[in-house]
């Protein structure tokens, strides 16, 4: 009787070892026969489900290496793309600027050693040459930078936007400012911003030179500049791959300018779309779209509000940059739950 | 190329009353620039060694103005020891001294000096020294590192 | 500060129309001055070769214009022969080129280039430059002496 029930339990518990030592040697597809309705039988059944479990979590985690490595040639592959375009766009913008520098120079020889002796038609024919030269490389120029932007790592840094307007005024916009009398506040500091700082200069710069240049005749140009801290992303229906950062600045550029109508406020942002006769307004119609283009990259959004003969208040989202402090308030919060 | 970014010029300049007519005369031009000043050749150098590793307060220079007539290490022995090093040879000097002496002028070209002005007599004449170096330095020429 | 009775300038550029804008630049300033112009590497080379010999007709130059991009002996190559030359490495060497990129500017003033102008794009621009360039290398600066020498046995 004893050898009975020995036998009975000792068959199973072989069975189960013996299993244990194959999966552990990776034969995930073992299992164990269950033959009994007791606790060996459960025994049994649990280890066959582990065995399953097991084997389901081995197949993932393949997968995802082998989709890790995937995701890696491809992100190679994509850097060198990046590079032979960069450097594409580079060799051509320059290739195709030489012939028009030399179009507006010796246009502009003509025009000196002529002097006098050319009137009317023929003068204007010869300016308008010059001034197609010119206006092809200014888009040039810009194709260039718009380019850039989109093939240009980003090397994230703490900017304050204080100090960067306060330069732009200093340097780039100073003889812009004085022309026109305008004046630049900021109502209250401004929070800094994880992001690039050349790209963030350029997207000030091109807001302000707006908010400047579309001003109302005879009333001297001011720019009002302030933000607005959100806690929580925005997420709107037409804006897929949304910025979901736990903290985003809103930052609100306002002029008193000639204002935009409502019909057109998308427009504005596309390349070489110009709601003005170059007459009136000169440019080339890709200040806002650079803007776009910087703050889609930095995973932002931006936009305008405004009146036609209000003025506008152009409007971008960035990440903001936190502050040590806060940084390590997180980290003690989080280690404490 | 950032242009935003101020040209940094070091001035290697013994005399106080020469550093302060060039910081004016640097100061009231339309370009701005950043100006740090030592006192000799040994604290340029150690100025310049400080700059390699980036320390904030010891940026390093896209121009060196330079005096020959230093106490310790003089002018054209400084000039030897920058253009003997790999990294900052890359700065253009500019000796800016009261020697005349052709042999001076020679050995400082020869030691590829990028310019030799002899500091002028009066004020007025070093504010238009100071207008054309500047105009050419950073409105002309690009610099590298801007 | 004075000057020299005329001041000679060696153009290194193979673009005849660059070629042409500095010559009429040159010849609206003051100072009195004799541009020559290489269109090559090579030729450059040769004219300096000839200049130590200190004749009439191939004075060594005040002033080295160089273009970078160029057929043949490049820019970057006849500035370093030059500064490696005992008899000519005095000689300032200014860049006057196309290219704007930050890797050539470092280069050019690792091999002691003396400036580095990026070809203004309008003519006024050019006038600009080169009227800068000549205030600061003949009016405030002094002269290379043995380039000095040279031109006074002229």
């Amino acid at each position: 009787m004893l050898y009975f029930v020995i036998i009975h339990f000792l068959r199973p518990v072989k069975h189960l070892t013996a299993g244990a030592e194959k999966i552990g040697k990776g034969e995930l597809n073992h299992r164990v026969e269950v033959e009994s309705n007791d606790e060996l039988g459960y025994l049994a059944s649990s280890f066959n489900k582990m065995a399953e479990d097991l084997k389901k979590t081995t197949t993932s985690i393949d997968n995802l290496n082998r989709e890790i490595t995937e995701r890696k040639r491809a992100e190679e592959a994509l850097e060198v793309s990046n590079r032979e375009l960069r450097d594409f766009v580079y060799i051509a913008s320059h290739d195709l600027r030489e012939p028009l520098r030399k179009i507006s120079s010796f246009g502009m020889l003509l025009e000196e050693s002529l002097g006098g002796k050319l009137q009317g038609e023929d003068r204007e024919s010869l300016e308008f040459m010059i001034d197609g030269a010119n206006r092809m490389t200014q888009m040039i120029n810009s194709l260039l930078e718009y380019s850039r932007i989109g093939t240009k790592e980003i090397t994230y840094e703490t900017v304050d936007l204080n100090e960067a307007i306060g330069q732009l005024e200093q340097l780039e916009l100073a003889a812009l400012l004085e022309e026109t009398g305008g004046t630049i506040e900021i109502q209250q500091p401004l929070p800094s911003v994880q992001a690039d700082p050349v790209q963030i200069r350029r997207l000030l710069q091109n807001l302000i030179t707006n908010g400047i240049k579309y001003r109302s005749e005879g009333i001297g140009p001011r720019i009002v500049i302030r933000a607005v801290r959100k806690s929580w992303g925005l997420l709107t229906e037409d804006s897929p791959g949304e910025q979901t950062a736990e903290d985003t600045v809103r930052i609100e550029v306002q002029d008193n300018g000639i204002g935009i109508e409502e019909e057109h406020h998308r427009r504005i942002f596309k390349m070489f779309k110009r709601l003005h006769s170059r007459d009136k307004y000169e440019g080339a119609g890709i200040g806002l779209a650079i803007c776009q283009k910087i703050v889609g990259r930095h995973g932002g959004r931006i936009g305008v509000e405004s009146k036609a003969g209000v003025g506008s208040t152009f409007w971008f989202t960035l990440p903001a940059s936190k502050s040590l402090e806060q940084e390590q308030e997180k980290l003690i919060s989080s280690l404490e739950t | 190329m950032d242009t935003f970014k101020r040209a940094v010029v070091l001035l290697v300049e013994d005399d106080p009353g020469d550093q302060k007519l060039l910081s004016k005369a640097l100061a009231n031009q339309e370009i701005p620039t950043e100006l740090q000043i030592v006192g000799s050749g040994e604290e340029a150098l150690e100025y310049l060694l400080r700059s390699k590793s980036r320390d904030e307060q010891s940026p390093r220079p896209n121009l060196i103005l330079l005096d020959l007539n230093m106490p310790g290490m003089n002018g054209k022995e400084f000039l030897r020891r920058i253009k003997d090093d790999v990294d900052l040879c890359a700065i253009p000097v500019v000796v800016l001294t009261v020697s005349e002496a052709e042999s001076d002028i020679q050995e400082c070209y020869e030691l590829h000096a990028a310019g030799y002005i002899r500091k002028s007599a009066t004020p007025e004449e070093f504010q238009r020294v100071v207008k054309t170096l500047a105009k050419y330095w950073f409105a002309t020429s690009s610099l590298a590192g801007r | 500060m004075e000057t020299l009775k005329e001041v000679v300038i060696l153009l290194v550029e193979d673009d005849i129309g660059d070629q042409k804008l500095v010559k009429k630049s040159f010849e609206r300033e003051k100072i009195a001055n004799k541009l020559h112009i290489a269109g090559g590497g090579e030729d450059a080379w040769a004219y300096l070769q000839r200049s130590k010999n200190g004749d009439g007709q191939t004075p060594k130059p005040d002033l080295i214009l160089l273009d970078l991009n160029m057929p043949g002996i490049g820019g970057k190559e006849l500035l370093r022969r030059i500064k490696a030359d005992a008899e000519l490495s005095a000689i300032p060497v200014v860049i006057l080129t196309t290219s704007d990129s930050d890797q050539d500017i470092l280069n050019s003033f690792k091999l002691q280039a003396s400036g580095y102008i990026q070809k203004p794009v309008t003519l006024q621009g050019f006038y600009e430059a080169i009227h800068n360039l000549e205030e600061y290398w003949f009016v405030i600066c002094k002269q290379v002496p043995s380039v000095k020498e040279a031109a006074c046995s002229r």
